[in-house]
Parts: structure tokens; C-alpha cells; sequence
């Protein structure tokens, strides 16, 4: 069955132009939440795709990374850490995932936990393995830090390519399979739903800003408007909010939410993830 | 002669003291397609959310079929849950009508809400994306979708309840001539259904195609009712609420 047809991201050339161009906080803020909004775009894009991953449950495919991370968090080898990275690269390339992504994943990974990393090199006691500028590396230093580079590197690739082969509703329905109350399920659907409008909401504002300013403003007067452009979007929350309620009043809401039920997952679909369990208990236990 | 289905009698209503109706009196006839027409803030949004028991009256009283609409009689379930299912509103930003995350989810809400069977909400919810045309967007989250899609999620959303009374807050608004001409269509349908229709617009073009009766607002008040021919034909009155220069 082909994909859902998508229309264009949710900001304009134009728009992005205008927002790469300002250089105030506020503007810089949205220019990154412009990259998010575009970042879902293309997870939709390619949870739509029909790749190999795209065509297995949510609940499935969640409970199957679910696993994957357990058993990447407990290992005590790095071979099997790596293994499991490589299945989930595998995974990965088989669901028609770019590489860009993978990498630019990656790259932000290693350097974040690179940081944090890099202090254990040296200050983890054990046997001298190198030195460096007079300071001493120890194996068990280095076997520790290179342990959690894998495991996050691991962990949060399984994440990326679990969020990116499935559309969000998917995600949703999954969550509400593993007994996560229908409440807290409806509640995160609804703030993603609404963030999106409320994103578009600022943009627009800030192009109508822009559309009537002659020149750069003094930066009091910037902040001033920042502040406004708040307190603006805030008021229109409250409003909405309270919309959203007597909408859902309207039809028939009471107080708790009612969603329709999923199919049960398949013996073959149960058996599949039963194997994996069990292949990951017994590598564990080796 | 036609049942009254809702009865208003001298109803007033205020947001933190800012009067938004003053002593409305009305009725709405069972089958009747009524408009409800007046410039922007005059009252129009706040009569249909009145008449929807989502708003309750200041003063006055709103009743259904004979039955008082309060509070009181809304925290009862069997109250509720009956006149949830025979009155429908169709908000006039779909933004805030349209919260779940695909448009399937969107029109099986009421009916769960309603506590109706998961196999008839299934094969329901399939025949109301065909009849309102929007098949295709069966999994597509409604912020992705365009003006007149989401127009007709949001009316999709409530006639799948089959509601007797359709309360339709400016249906056309912000839509392009194709998606005006598509949503003018089937409000027309439903007068054969014997729906009855109550229509705040101010689109005054349309009037003599969607309603059989109007009434005009101004400020809060009624400034004039009568047939759109009448109501048309009357510039003077027209020109006072701010409908036409």
C-alpha cells in the first residue's frame, strides 16, 4: 500500500530564510524549533516509506527495541554491544533509513558522551595501559568509557530508527498496548498535535512583526516584543485549551477518555519476539 | 405544525461583564434550517454554544424538546449522553475540534465517547470517510491537512453521530469557492435527511441556499428575523448590524 501523501514541510522557503537571518535569542530559538518541526516532517516521510521495518506492528517493533536496550544496557561485553548496534544499523539500511541521519545521530551522540567519557580514561584506577601528556590511561579506564560510548551509541540508534519506521499515531496505540494509561497516552497525543499548531501560531506572528518593521530595533525593544509575543501566546493557549474542552464536551466526553481497542498480536508475532527474548537472555547469561 | 425543538426566552449571557447576548427569544423548529446572522463578536458563537449546553444562561431560560438545559440536568449521564448524541456543534476553527492523531481517530471519538459498539464505530467511521470524500486521509494527522480537509474532518467528526440538530458555527469561513461550494452541498443534503440546521454565518450570498429561516444579531441583541428574502431586502437593517457597507 503506498504512503500517505504529504504535503510540503510546515514553514515556507521563505519563512526559513526569515528566520535564519534574525539574530536575536528569540529568533534563533524558533530557527531551531523550525529544524525540529522539519525533523518530524521527515520522520513521517520516512516511517511512510516502505521499508522493512515500516511494515512490522508498533508494538512489535517496541517491544523488540525494548528488549535490544535491556540487553545492550546489561552486557558486560563489548562484543555483544557491538552486535547489537550492527543489528540495528542492519535494521536500519533494510528500512530505507539515509545515512546522513544515521551519522548526524552518531556524531552528536559521540560528542556528548565523549565528554562525559573521557574523564574516566584516566581517573578509573587499574593497570597502566598508555600515557598521554604525562597522564596515565588504565585499561579498566579505557574499557569503561569505550562500554558506555557503545551502549549509548547502541540504545540510541535502536530509539531513532524505532521512532523514524513508524508514524506517530502508531507510536501512540503501542504505548497504550504496554498498559500506559489511556490518559497519559491522549495527553501526550494532544500536546504534540497542539505544539505544532502553536509553532506555526509563533511563526506567523513573527512574520507579521517582521512584515511591518523598517529597521533592526534596539535590543530593550526586542526583548520588550519577546516578552509580548509571550504573554500573546499564552493568552491563546489558555483560550484554545479551554475550546479543546467544550469541543470535546460537545461530543460526549465526560471525564474519561474511551479509545478503540487494538487487534491482539499474532502467535507469529508473539513467537518472534519470544526468540528474541530468549536470544538475548541467553547471550546475556554467556 | 413543527415541534420546537429549542426555546429561548429572554436569555442573557456575559463574559467577566462584558454582555455578549441581552434578552435573546427564540425558537427553532424541528427540520427548519435557521441562520443566524451579525458581524463578528456580536453574539453568534456564544448562542450556538448555549444551545449546544456547553454555555449556560446568565438569566433566561434554553430549553430542548421542553426540557431546561442547565448545569444541573447536564451532570446527569442519561441527560447528557442523549443530548450529546441527537445535538452536534461544528466549531468554527477546526484546529480546535480536530485533537486526535490521525483523522480515523477524529471521527471514532464521539461515538466512543458514546459508548456505542466497537464493530459498528469501525464500519461507521468507513462510511463517513466516503461520503465526506476524505478516504484518503484516513491516517493523515489533521494538522497536516488543508482548510477545506479539515472543515470536512470536523463536520465528519460530528454527523457520524447522526445528530436531528446540526449547530454549524460559520461552516464556510476561510474556505476556498470549491471547498465552500462542497460544504454548501451537503448542508443542502441534510434538509432532505429532515436535519434541523442552526447556521451562524455571515456570508450573506449563501444565505438563500442554506437557511429557511434568519434571525439578526447585533451587539447581543436580535436587530431583525424573517426569511432571507426578507432579511436581504431590508439594507437599513442589514447596514446597522455591520453586514453590508
Amino acid at each position: 500500500m503506498p504512503g500517505p501523501v504529504m504535503p510540503g514541510p510546515v514553514m515556507s522557503e521563505g519563512l526559513h530564510h526569515l528566520v535564519h537571518r534574525r539574530k536575536g535569542f528569540l529568533d534563533r530559538t524558533l530557527g531551531e524549533i523550525s529544524h525540529v518541526v522539519d525533523r518530524s516532517f521527515s520522520a513521517e516521510l520516512s516511517s511512510a516509506n516502505g521499508g522493512f521495518l515500516q511494515e512490522i506492528d508498533a508494538r512489535v517493533k517496541m517491544a523488540g527495541a525494548g528488549i535490544l536496550i535491556f540487553t545492550a544496557a546489561a552486557a558486560q561485553s563489548h562484543a555483544l554491544v557491538i552486535g547489537i548496534w550492527s543489528v540495528a544499523v542492519g535494521l536500519a539500511l533494510a528500512s530505507r533509513l539515509q545515512w546522513r541521519e544515521l551519522t548526524t545521530l552518531w556524531a552528536g551522540v559521540l560528542l556528548f558522551s565523549g565528554f562525559i567519557a573521557l574523564p574516566a580514561i584516566f581517573l578509573t584506577p587499574g593497570e597502566p595501559w598508555a600515557h598521554i601528556l604525562g597522564l596515565t590511561i588504565t585499561h579498566q579506564g579505557w574499557r569503561t568509557a569505550t562500554m558506555l560510548l557503545a551502549r549509548v551509541l547502541t540504545t540510541s540508534t535502536l530509539g531513532s530508527v524505532l521512532v523514524s519506521t513508524t508514524p506517530w499515531h502508531q507510536l501512540l496505540r503501542a504505548m497504550r498496548a504496554f498498559r500506559l494509561p489511556v490518559v497519559a497516552v491522549v495527553l501526550i497525543g494532544m500536546t504534540y498535535r497542539y505544539i505544532f499548531l502553536f509553532i506555526q501560531t509563533t511563526l506567523d506572528m513573527l512574520e507579521g512583526r517582521q512584515s511591518r518593521l523598517a529597521g533592526a530595533l534596539p535590543a530593550a525593544q526586542r526583548r520588550t516584543m519577546a516578552i509580548a509575543t509571550v504573554g500573546v501566546l499564552m493568552s491563546k493557549a489558555f483560550e484554545l485549551s479551554s475550546d479543546v474542552h467544550l469541543a470535546m464536551q460537545s461530543r460526549g466526553y465526560r471525564g474519561e477518555v474511551h479509545v478503540l481497542d487494538e487487534r491482539p498480536l499474532s502467535a507469529k508475532e508473539w513467537a518472534v519476539l519470544l526468540a528474541l527474548a530468549l536470544l538475548c537472555g541467553v547471550a546475556l547469561w554467556r | 405544525m413543527a415541534v420546537d425543538v429549542f426555546e429561548l426566552d429572554n436569555v442573557s449571557f456575559a463574559y467577566r461583564g462584558v454582555t455578549a447576548l441581552h434578552r435573546v427569544s427564540l425558537t427553532v423548529p424541528a427540520g427548519r434550517r435557521l441562520a443566524l446572522l451579525g458581524a463578528n463578536g456580536c453574539g453568534k458563537s456564544t448562542l450556538l454554544r448555549i444551545l449546544d449546553g456547553l454555555y449556560f444562561a446568565d438569566s433566561g431560560t434554553v430549553r430542548y424538546h421542553g426540557a431546561a438545559l442547565t448545569e444541573v440536568e447536564f451532570e446527569h449521564d442519561s441527560f447528557s449522553h442523549a443530548f450529546r448524541k441527537r445535538v452536534g456543534l461544528v466549531f468554527q476553527n477546526p484546529d480546535v475540534q480536530l485533537f486526535c492523531p490521525t483523522v480515523f481517530d477524529e471521527i471514532a471519538f464521539g461515538p466512543l465517547q458514546l459508548g456505542w459498539e466497537k464493530d459498528r464505530i469501525r464500519s461507521t467511521v468507513a462510511e463517513a470517510l466516503e461520503y465526506f470524500e476524505i478516504a484518503d486521509l484516513r491516517d493523515r494527522a489533521p494538522h497536516r491537512l488543508s482548510g477545506g480537509e479539515k472543515k470536512r474532518v470536523a463536520l465528519a467528526s460530528v454527523l457520524i453521530m447522526n445528530p436531528e440538530v446540526i449547530l454549524l458555527d460559520e461552516p464556510t469561513a476561510a474556505l476556498d469557492p470549491r471547498s465552500q461550494g462542497q460544504i454548501v452541498h451537503l448542508m443542502k443534503s441534510w434538509e432532505a435527511l429532515g436535519k434541523t440546521l442552526v447556521i451562524a454565518t455571515h456570508d450573506l450570498h449563501l444565505l438563500a441556499e442554506i437557511a429557511d429561516d434568519c434571525i439578526v444579531l447585533d451587539k447581543g441583541r436580535i436587530a431583525g428575523r424573517g426569511t432571507p428574502a426578507e432579511i436581504l431586502a431590508d439594507e437599513t437593517m442589514l447596514r446597522a448590524a455591520n453586514l453590508i457597507r
